[in-house]
């Protein structure tokens, strides 16, 4: 079981895209004015949006850089990386890579091994459609439980000196098979992998739903929260009611399911839900879609995982 | 959990594709396009005393020249995902599909970008169009002659 | 009235395409092709040639008819010049089409870039 006595969240800097201004994504600390950050291609952007975070957020004291996104081979993350002189290692778990990652960061600070880390993630629409999907300026029909990638950037460090927000516990999930091999239904595969980890985390740390202020889901997007919340009670009998999934939440008036993306989930509780008084008790699930365009045309169906971490806020 | 019990409750909450209005849409923009098509055909066959067979061909020059340009100007795709097969089945998806790929790639390079990634989508009708018209053609040649 | 055919019959075969589209899995690059095909079956019979004559340009727009073209352009090439005609014929017939397309969208690539 993964107990943290001295790892804290210390300090984070987010950086949004201008779709993501506009449909009312708030409190960001700086806002792009278009998708191109200044750069020739999208990708560069995407690493710019890291590099700028990274610059902001390390000091003397880091020690250790964890980190991924969804481009190839983790491009971003390389560029943004290259030569700040600290060791960085990337890391991938699709849109469950901020816990991953978190976790990994917490248990070398908790092992005494470093002192201070700082994690960085960053999807791009423009990046991701046409990577996993179509060329960006395809009109290829979305069916409605499509979700869209953020365009987003987030840093997060941790550090045994003490702050108001604690990390304490986290679960590492298990992937597993989620049936679902339509990559347009991204809630569909992540729901299951979700329950999954929630029941495991409740199990092993001996607790139950009601000893969580907040329950917040990563990017199961409006049509995945309903199929988590359906699946939960028809299988454990277990009803949700302090539950938000940060896709669903991210774009107000969205004719898709939500936002998606590795740093939507992050920057929805570093900018908002961390903030909020009557959240103390936050159990963070991250979930993930394991899935690539190989994986899906040759017909099988999507794995997935979910990473949980539970944090405490001193209000 | 049961594989055959998720999947029902997948299927029960995933939102329905609006289908009547797709077929709607679709029926209406494919009509239109057959409609202008000739309109501007029967313009250049009587007012500018071209052949039949040219004029068709310049209406489709003219397709595929409005789809390109609408593409690059970054608008198209939204009328695609509104009308889609209104505007895809006709030639339209095609200078589309090849115009977006090219705008995608341009940034990795014109031989290891553009002109690696150019018929992307588009592959599919050359490829199956010239495989098929080949076989086809022997078996007409095989009948008729 | 060929305005009126024309509009019925692209609308018709869009149709058709949408509701494969919204009924099985198949994609849009899928739908596209199997119209490709069928184009070229259909100009077997010269019912796609029928088509267009009563039709009008109507019936010159949809993928079908590039799939009508290659299958004529290669039948006359066999009855022009035997059966090199097979090889020599097909494209010249889609020639105004794919150099369009890739003359155009390259022009385009150059002076834009993907947004939204």
């Amino acid at each position: 079981m993964f107990n943290f006595k001295d790892v804290y969240l210390t300090d984070y800097y987010v950086v949004a895209g201008p779709f993501e201004k506009e449909s009312g994504v708030k409190n960001c600390d700086l806002y792009l004015e278009d998708d191109y950050y200044n750069e020739k291609t999208m990708e560069k952007a995407e690493a710019k949006m890291q590099k700028t975070i990274l610059n902001k957020l390390i000091d003397n004291k880091t020690e250790l850089i964890v980190g991924g996104d969804l481009t190839n081979q983790l491009t971003a993350f390389a560029l943004s990386t290259m030569n700040i002189n600290i060791p960085s290692m990337g890391m991938y778990s699709a849109c469950a890579t901020s816990a991953s990652s978190l976790i990994t960061l917490s248990t070398f600070i908790q092992s005494k091994l470093i002192k201070e880390g700082i994690f960085i993630t960053s999807s791009h629409n423009l990046a991701a459609e046409k990577q996993f999907r179509f060329p960006v300026e395809y009109g290829a029909p979305k069916p409605a439980r499509s979700s869209s990638t953020a365009t987003a950037a987030v840093g997060i460090k941790l550090s045994k000196t003490p702050s108001k927000i604690k990390i304490v516990s986290a679960t590492l999930g298990k992937t597993i098979d989620s049936y679902i091999k339509d990559a347009h239904n991204m809630g569909a595969v992540m729901a299951l992998g979700a329950v999954k980890t929630l029941i495991e985390h409740l199990t092993i740390t001996n607790t139950t739903i009601k000893d969580y202020d907040l329950i917040l889901t990563g990017d199961l997007g409006k049509v995945g929260e309903n199929i988590f919340k359906e699946t939960l009670k028809q299988e454990y009998n277990l009803s949700i009611k302090n539950h938000f999934d940060a896709g669903a939440e991210f774009y107000k008036n969205f004719e898709y399911a939500g936002a998606s993306g590795t740093a939507a989930q992050a920057l929805m509780l570093v900018t908002k839900y961390i903030h909020q008084k009557k959240y103390k008790k936050i159990l963070y699930l991250a979930t993930g879609s394991l899935h690539s365009p190989v994986l899906v045309n040759q017909k099988n169906t999507i794995p997935t995982v979910t990473h949980a971490i539970y944090l405490e806020v001193e209000k | 959990m049961n594989k055959n019990k998720y999947l029902k409750i997948v299927k029960d909450l995933t939102p329905k594709e609006k289908k009547l209005e797709n077929s709607a849409l679709a029926f209406l923009m494919g009509g239109v396009l057959g409609f202008i098509a000739e309109g501007i055909k029967l313009l250049l066959v009587y007012n500018l005393h071209l052949t039949v067979k040219d004029a068709t061909t310049w209406v489709l020059i003219i397709y595929i020249l409005m789809a390109s340009i609408f593409t690059a100007l970054s608008f198209f795709d939204k009328l695609v995902m509104k009308y889609k097969c209104g505007l895809i089945v006709p030639i339209t998806g095609f200078a589309h599909s090849i115009t977006s790929s090219a705008l995608d790639y341009k940034t990795d390079g014109l031989i290891t970008g553009v002109g690696a990634s150019f018929f992307k989508l588009a592959g599919c009708i050359l490829l199956y169009g010239i495989v098929s018209a080949f076989f086809f053609a022997i078996i007409k040649v095989i009948i008729y002659v | 009235m060929t305005l009126v055919y024309s509009f019925l019959f692209c609308g018709t075969i869009c149709l058709i395409g949408q509701i494969i589209l919204d009924n099985t899995k198949l994609t849009p690059g899928h739908v596209t092709t199997i119209f490709v095909v069928l184009g070229a079956f259909l100009g077997i019979f010269n019912i796609y040639d029928k088509i267009v004559s009563i039709v009008g340009a109507g019936a010159n727009i949809p993928i079908v008819s590039f799939g009508n073209l290659l299958l004529n352009g290669t039948y006359t090439g066999y009855l022009e010049n035997g059966t090199l005609g097979l090889f020599t014929g097909m494209l010249a017939a889609v020639s105004a089409g794919v150099v369009s397309a890739v003359v155009f969208a390259f022009v385009a690539s150059i002076f834009t870039k993907p947004k939204d």
